[in-house]
């Protein structure tokens, strides 16, 4: 218990009365750490993208087989090919900053939807839902690792940023 | 735990479709229905019921943790095709109500009420629960509308999420 007039208490007052926090060291750390991560999304967006795109395409790039011949392996994957259309048509765009899509071209490959989910006559091979479920965590992994560097890389800290 | 590590695949494939089967062998309206194991072929478009397939599932990550073998993280595709238009199988609707008893199906936690019976390699297991068999059902999508070419015909599907433990 502190007595009336201690010298203590009357630090105390001052310290209340003239104190300054200089934050404009915080708020350029902030505004770096913000910027970095916007950055490192937009990358591993690109990357999601990418890999994914490959992916697609890999599973659409069978063996070539003749029109109205029978494929050498039905119902598997890599899809086989008879015009080359489908393999083809895999395209990718940019939605927003943190969204991006996979997908056919549908002028290109308007069949692709019959392939991916199959019909009575033919056997389903889903190139596009394997290909996510293959690569989902290689992606997440990756993505997860160029965020933390690019957080780092601006001097913040990762585990305090995003609590991983 | 039944399902064995090296048959996940199949293993989890059979005891979805057993627990599918023992509904659509007794309870309404699941009796209206047929279950057929993997994707429908040809022959099977004969049978007059609303088919639920139960596709092959997807490995879609590892649940690691210490002191025990990791777990994995599984996607089943579930779906139902009516394929005698709308006379034989009662056309959109009758999809649709299959596709919502799916849905309710692994998004309850009645699901692990359901005892059936099924073999997995030599071994019968007789009237367990999913729980029993190291499946735990973590969530159900959909319906997602499957494009058909017959315009009579109606296809929907569900992805049903789980951990498989061994």
């Amino acid at each position: 218990m502190r007595a009336v007039g201690d010298p203590a208490e009357a630090d105390i007052m001052a310290i209340s009365s003239e104190c300054r926090i200089d934050f404009t060291g915080w708020e350029a750390k902030s505004t770096r750490i913000k910027y970095a991560i916007s950055e490192a999304v937009k990358e591993a967006i690109d990357y999601g993208m990418d890999e994914l795109s490959r992916k697609v395409t890999q599973n659409l790039g069978g063996m070539r087989h003749k029109k109205g011949t029978r494929s050498p392996y039905p119902g598997k994957l890599p899809v086989t090919m008879i015009s080359g259309n489908l393999h083809q048509a895999v395209r990718h765009k940019r939605i927003d900053l943190t969204r991006g899509a996979v997908f056919i071209d549908k002028n290109k490959a308007p069949y692709a939807v019959h392939v991916h989910y199959g019909t009575k006559k033919m056997r389903p091979r889903r190139f596009m839902s394997d290909a996510v479920a293959e690569r989902r965590e290689a992606i997440i992994n990756r993505q997860r690792y160029l965020i933390k560097l690019k957080i780092r890389r601006a001097g913040g800290n990762p585990s305090e940023i995003l609590g991983l | 735990m039944a399902i064995r590590r090296k048959y996940s695949v199949s293993d989890v494939q059979k005891v979805i479709h057993a627990l599918i089967a023992k509904l659509t062998s007794a309870t309404a309206p699941w009796s209206s229905w047929q279950a057929v194991y993997g994707y429908p072929e040809g022959e099977v478009f004969n049978f007059t019921k609303l088919l639920l397939y139960v596709d092959t599932p997807i490995k879609t990550g590892t649940l690691a943790h210490q002191g025990g073998r990791p777990a994995i993280t599984m996607e089943i595709i579930v779906g139902c095709w009516n394929n005698g238009g709308d006379e034989g199988t009662g056309g959109v609707e009758e999809c649709d109500i299959a596709a919502g008893h799916l849905l309710d199906l692994f998004g309850d936690v009645d699901v692990y009420n359901t005892t059936f019976t099924v073999t997995l390699g030599s071994t019968t297991y007789t009237n367990k629960s999913l729980y029993d068999h190291g499946i735990i059902i973590t969530g159900s999508t959909g319906p997602r509308n499957i494009p058909v070419e017959d315009p009579l015909e109606y296809r929907r599907e569900v992805t049903v999420s789980m951990i498989v433990t061994f």
